[in-house]
């Protein structure tokens, strides 16, 4: 049931543009009811993009649908600028929202598409076009005002769903997987094309759903990880992407290989020397950690090396199990003598030489991993489904990392793309 | 020295080779079909036509159509024909929109079975809905009962029935579910998430009702148009229900040939009167496919530029 009280529960500030107050959602169909969200709780502040990101299922695109109206929470509070909103109809919350099929309305022109959420508003005349125009200028369709949708592109038609929720001037904006329907040619150049929308809209709190990490470290301040209709981690996008809190985002986010290690010391308060089978590496870390106490370590494949060398205090032995060369960096699989229940992903630029079967030992540099709790219990079986070590590597480099991004795989499951 | 000579490509089949043990010319396939039309359609209404210009004593004359088409039962005739079949339509797209309207959008308990129910309408004869009309609403009917129970045995229902009201309320009656089953078919691939944006971007005092005219209808109108052009065209022909109503005075064009062809025996008013049916359904039925083709043609789909995209990203940085 809905709380009666319009004061949110959690901690709240006024500066939250949007605040997602302690949200569940069932969906019921006859006697049966399907929890979709649990207890999710968001805050964007005006000016800030965050991005929920996660698997098919895990409840992002509910939540986003919940925060639009579209869909009434079964518990929890829907907050706009510290007014509750969750019994207005999505007419009355001044939302703009773009959706993955873009939704224009096939029987109006482009420009009575941009126009609609304005006369619905019943401006005067004059304003309507004078936003049309701005809004149609801002995604640079200007020209095309007198097409009908199915005259244009996806990439044109999906920059009109934009103009058409950004002509209402809407302090929130909810983009629902904007670019999944794009080829990849478009999805970069419209990638480029929203980052400099965020940068022009300075008041607009936009959350952007999305299961590609890629768009979700291009555009967004703050990251949330998104599983079963649970938040499982919410934080600003470089902290997320250095110090990943949890198994499950270290492995969604970057992909990284999750090898069960041990803590031998604590040499500093951001680093540990961390013990698998008799070699020794350093790692970087977020929390106390006791010597002898058992951990994860969360190693990206493009932080990882392979060396020709089967000894050494910081190599491991392996045995090379597949190869796939992906242009860039060839994508090695291996099998660590050590961890016998463990395949563990490797990005080596270029192309490598390395066969099948070959033995060859797997160094991991200094400060390339982070440490994160062994014992997380997971919430469900969902196997992330969007970790792509490739996007990863891309958004490590743009993120410039000082420490280099880190992820363990614990299950050759979740380890592979 | 050797030449290579490239081994000459498989011959394809030429047009009415053998492909089987029957060889049967393609033309001959055309024949059974187009001597059925032939038969059951063209031959009939041939005869219609000779009929109609021919006098009493069979002698070739174009006098039963200068008599009929100036006469006043016809015009009467055709008037209310029109009258019925009009107000049918209108009624049964409103009454239709409404039903399927509410069973693709307010779910409740039971609208399974309600449009299932609407389903079984389409196979009932349609006299059965005015003898039921008769049972209920006629002058012997249960309600009829009912208010001679309550209000003594002076008290009567007017004559809705057979008026042509009681006819239009009949024909809305039956005819409603041919515009709610294409009506709920295009409803059900409306997708879902254009009358999501259109709520969000919708303001105050102009929420579902704004969606409706603006977004739903426009887009369904293709299937609507259907619909009603099906029912216009069936109600200009429908005689069972004008005949079991038993309205004496409601003439409809069915019922003039009925009454010119069987109960007087005057064959060439009749076929006069069935001929200016039959043109007044083909010129309907054109400027139906003619409407709906216009439709289509709009929602048909053409392949978008995407270059022209590019072009445009490129000139907007």
């Amino acid at each position: 049931m809905n709380q009666p009280s319009s004061q949110p529960t959690s901690d709240s500030t006024t500066a939250d543009a949007v605040l997602l107050d302690r949200i569940d959602l069932d969906y019921r169909q006859g006697r049966t009811s399907t929890p979709a969200l649990r207890d999710v709780t968001i805050r964007i502040k005006a000016g800030q993009t965050l991005a929920l990101l996660g698997p098919s299922g895990s409840g992002k695109s509910t939540a986003l649908k919940v925060l639009a109206g579209f869909l009434q929470p079964t518990a929890g509070r829907v907050y706009l600028d510290g007014r509750d909103v969750t019994d207005l109809p999505p007419a009355r919350r001044g939302i703009g929202v773009v959706v993955q099929s873009y939704a224009l309305f096939p029987h109006l022109r482009v420009d009575d598409n941009v126009a609609f959420g304005l006369r619905a508003r019943r401006l005067p005349k004059d304003v309507i076009i004078e936003r049309v125009a701005e809004a149609l200028g801002q995604v640079g369709m200007s020209e095309y005002g007198r097409r009908l949708p199915r005259e244009l592109s996806g990439g044109q038609q999906q920059r009109v769903a934009i103009a058409r929720a950004l002509a209402i001037r809407p302090k929130v904006l909810l983009l629902d997987e904007p670019l999944a329907a794009l080829d990849i040619h478009l999805r970069q150049g419209m990638l480029a094309e929203l980052q400099r929308l965020r940068a022009n809209l300075p008041d607009t709190a936009i959350l952007f759903v999305t299961h590609d990490q890629a768009e979700a470290l291009a555009l967004a301040d703050q990251i949330g990880v998104m599983r079963a209709g649970r938040l499982v981690d919410l934080a600003d996008t470089d902290e997320l992407w250095h110090r990943p809190p949890s198994r499950f985002t270290a492995s969604f986010l970057g992909g990284a290989n999750l090898i069960p290690v041990t803590i031998a010391a604590t040499p500093d308060e951001s680093s540990a020397v961390v013990k698998v089978a008799e070699a020794k590496f350093v790692a970087d870390r977020a929390v106390d950690w006791s010597p002898g106490a058992p951990a994860v370590l969360a190693v990206r494949p493009h932080a990882l090396r392979l060396t020709s060398s089967l000894d050494g205090p910081d190599v491991l032995p392996a045995k090379v199990t597949s190869a796939q060369w992906r242009g860039p960096a060839t994508r090695v699989t291996i099998a660590v003598d050590a961890l016998p229940d463990l395949l563990v992903e490797i990005d080596e630029p270029g192309v490598i030489q390395h066969q099948v079967g070959d033995r060859v030992g797997v160094h991991i540099p200094p400060h390339s991993g982070v440490l994160v709790p062994a014992d997380r219990p997971e919430p469900d079986s969902t196997t992330p489904s969007g970790a792509s070590s490739g996007a990863g590597t891309q958004a490590g480099a743009r993120a410039g990392a000082a420490v280099s991004a880190v992820r363990t795989a614990p299950a050759p499951l979740e380890n592979t793309p | 020295m050797t030449t290579l000579t490239a081994p000459a490509p498989p011959q394809p089949p030429a047009p009415g080779a053998e492909r089987g043990p029957l060889r049967i010319p393609a033309a001959a396939w055309v024949v059974p079909p187009l001597l059925l039309i032939l038969g059951f359609v063209g031959w009939p209404m041939v005869t219609v036509l000779g009929e109609s210009v021919r006098d009493q004593n069979g002698a070739l004359s174009l006098s039963s159509w200068s008599t009929v088409l100036t006469s006043g039962e016809f015009r009467n005739a055709l008037l209310r024909t029109a009258q019925i079949a009009v107000g049918s339509t209108i009624g049964a797209l409103i009454l239709g929109s409404f039903l399927a309207l509410v069973l693709a959008f307010v779910p409740f308990p039971g609208a399974g079975l309600v449009a299932r129910l609407i389903d079984t309408v389409l196979a009932l004869p349609s006299f059965l809905i005015t003898l039921a009309f008769t049972f209920l609403y006629g002058s012997a009917g249960v309600l009829q009962a009912v208010i001679t129970s309550v209000a003594g045995p002076g008290a009567t229902l007017p004559p809705i029935l057979t008026s042509p009201l009681g006819v239009i309320l009949a024909e809305i009656t039956f005819f409603t579910p041919f515009v709610v089953r294409p009506l709920l078919a295009a409803l059900s691939v409306l997708p879902r998430e254009q009358l999501e944006v259109a709520a969000s971007l919708g303001s105050l005092g102009a929420g579902p009702l704004r969606v409706l005219r603006t977004v739903v209808f426009p887009e369904v109108l293709p299937a609507l148009a259907a619909g009603g052009s099906l029912v216009l065209l069936l109600t200009l022909n429908e005689f069972g229900i004008v005949l079991f109503t038993g309205a004496k005075d409601v003439t409809t064009l069915p019922v003039l040939i009925y009454t010119r062809g069987v109960v007087s025996l005057d064959l060439p008013s009749a076929a006069v009167v069935a001929t200016a049916q039959v043109v007044l359904s083909l010129a309907l039925y054109s400027a139906y496919r003619f409407g709906f083709g216009r439709l289509s043609s709009r929602d048909a789909t053409p392949e978008p530029q995407e270059g022209a995209g590019n072009a445009a990203l490129v000139a907007h940085q």
